[in-house]
């Protein structure tokens, strides 16, 4: 029982691990496109809403 | 000693500084209350993965995660997969989620007006305001206690005073200036950093301890149970319970959560970005608790004068080398402020939006609404400033965390599921929910402390007590709910549409 369980936390070590490296790296580019555009748009907004 | 020098005090210096001039340069897109409290609900799906998990990752997160590593081995990590669990079902299902995002609310009380009435929205504000000020209020204390240990500076003096003190006025400054949108912009830079930080000070514990080290360990100190919850003598069945229904209703139902689904493009962005960001929720534990393991490993069961909480700080401020410990202490800062912020931001938008509401004059301007929750923000500021850095902890810091929760998150998870997926719910029911929700548990705390008691309550423990409160709270909305005549609930159903 207890080689089970350190199997498990062995694979979800190394897997938490792998997938928080790659996932930083992902997150960080694709996130700074998304404040962007949250930005852009929110801009955009408040000079419609000057306009009217 | 610790290996802190004049170049981490430099990193974290730079670091400091942009991240204030970031969260201050958005203030001028603050135009609206919904802006400042839920970023005019614009949040795609990538930002709001990184600040979902910059907010619930802060320096209390990273110690009580290690605590856990430290005194139950790797079985300590079992929270965070239940974590994971219930964010990917929810997310997957849009259980609950999904009617709550396409009714346009701010805030889970709002929520419940619809169902319920002002009353319930009212006290539900209450109960939550009330449980997530217990809750936060020792996170400040628990950041400075870290960073104290980690960089080596003296304990007596002010020191851990001004530095949290300078610390939550930097973090209150941002908040009160771009609200959300700060908060946002902000959390996205935190999460760079933290995840940095996390990721090079794992990998230097796993060189210098060794793996096979850290297994052999938590196998001598622990045997089995080190690994298998459900056979170590300090967690067990109840533990593994109790913790899966409170990170349920943590994943359902606490505010800085869904505010990041409230603030949602939409529903399907709202739901990918539980689904995504629930595999985090495991690394949440199981990082911090390999510097747990770690820190056993190196130090001892009796490290930091038998401080549990302590012994992982202590240790990474002997291993690290002089400019990564600059890089972890920025990465913990960073954490800290994402979830201060966050966390602020999240139970001002409640009182300001539901305690206060009855109490507002009609017809106020979207600039005095900012101007009010600004003011909220930092009088939340002063509180935590005063509780946290005063408030003395006993007993482990994980279990002081869920049993204060359990008084909010047991009710509010009922009263939202039953909202959503049940009919005959009323506010009956919801009130009776509520007031047994808070009975049960704090008259387990009450029992704890009386002599004739004690030993009953000891007993019970913390998990079957938290159980019984769910349990409590489930059959007080059901029977409160029959009991309400049908004839009356067609009268109210009637008045409120």
């Amino acid at each position: 029982m207890k080689s089970i369980w350190l199997w498990f936390w062995i694979i979800t070590a190394i897997g938490c691990y792998a997938w928080y490296a790659i996932a930083t790296v992902y997150i960080a580019a694709r996130g700074a496109t998304d404040i962007r555009g949250m930005l852009a748009h929110l801009r955009k907004e408040s000079e419609s809403s000057r306009q009217k | 000693m610790t290996n802190f020098g004049l170049i981490d005090g430099s990193i974290i210096g730079v670091y400091l500084l942009v991240t204030m001039v970031a969260g201050v340069a958005v203030r001028k897109y603050v135009g609206s209350v919904d802006t400042f409290l839920v970023a005019g609900r614009e949040v795609k799906l990538y930002l709001g993965i990184a600040s979902l998990a910059a907010t619930e990752f802060g320096i209390v997160t990273c110690m009580y995660t290690a605590e856990n590593g430290y005194k139950f081995g790797f079985a300590g990590a079992i929270p965070g997969v239940l974590f994971a669990l219930a964010y990917f079902f929810v997310g997957w299902t849009g259980f609950c989620i999904k009617p709550m995002r396409e009714a346009g609310v701010m805030t889970l009380p709002e929520f419940f007006e619809k169902r319920f009435g002002t009353r319930i929205r009212w006290l539900s504000g209450v109960v939550i305001i009330l449980s997530g000020l217990l809750n936060m209020g020792v996170y400040l204390r628990m950041g400075g206690d870290f960073l104290i240990a980690v960089t080596g500076m003296s304990s007596s003096g002010y020191q851990l005073e001004i530095m949290m003190t300078i610390l939550l006025i930097a973090v209150c400054t941002y908040t009160i200036m771009g609200g959300m949108l700060s908060v946002l912009v902000t959390d996205f830079l935190q999460f760079a950093v933290m995840s940095a930080g996390l990721l090079i000070a794992t990998a230097v514990v796993v060189y210098k301890t060794g793996w096979s080290n850290m297994v052999e360990t938590v196998d001598k100190h622990y045997g089995v149970g080190g690994f298998n919850p459900f056979v170590n003598a300090d967690l067990g069945l109840s533990y593994v319970l109790f913790n899966g229904l409170v990170v349920t209703a943590c994943v359902l139902t606490a505010q800085p959560v869904i505010q990041r689904v409230l603030a949602a493009k939409d529903v399907k962005t709202g739901r990918q970005v539980f689904t995504r960001t629930s595999v985090f929720f495991v690394c949440r534990f199981v990082i911090p608790g390999l510097w747990g393991i770690g820190a056993l490993a190196a130090l001892g069961s009796e490290a930091a004068g038998g401080e549990s909480l302590k012994a992982m700080p202590q240790y990474l401020g002997t291993i690290l080398p002089m400019g990564l410990m600059g890089i972890l202490v920025a990465a913990m800062l960073a954490a800290d402020m994402s979830t201060d912020s966050s966390y602020m931001l999240a139970y001002g938008s409640v009182i300001y939006n539901d305690i206060l509401a009855p109490f507002r004059r009609k017809g106020i301007t979207e600039r005095q609404g900012i101007l009010w929750n600004r003011m909220i923000v930092a009088a939340l500021g002063l509180f935590f400033l005063f509780y946290g850095l005063w408030y003395p902890l006993k007993g482990p810091l994980w279990t002081y965390l869920t049993v204060t929760a359990t008084i909010c998150f047991s009710s509010m998870m009922t009263l939202l599921v039953a909202c959503c997926y049940w009919k005959r719910a009323n506010e009956w029911g919801a009130a009776a929910a509520i007031i047994l929700g808070a009975i049960v548990p704090v008259s387990y705390l009450v029992m704890e402390q009386l002599p004739a008691t004690a030993g009953f309550a000891k007993a019970i423990g913390p998990n079957w007590s938290g159980i019984a409160t769910f349990i409590a709270t489930a059959l007080a909305m059901v029977v409160g709910s029959y009991l309400k005549p049908e004839r009356r609930m067609r009268v109210s159903e009637g008045s409120s549409t």
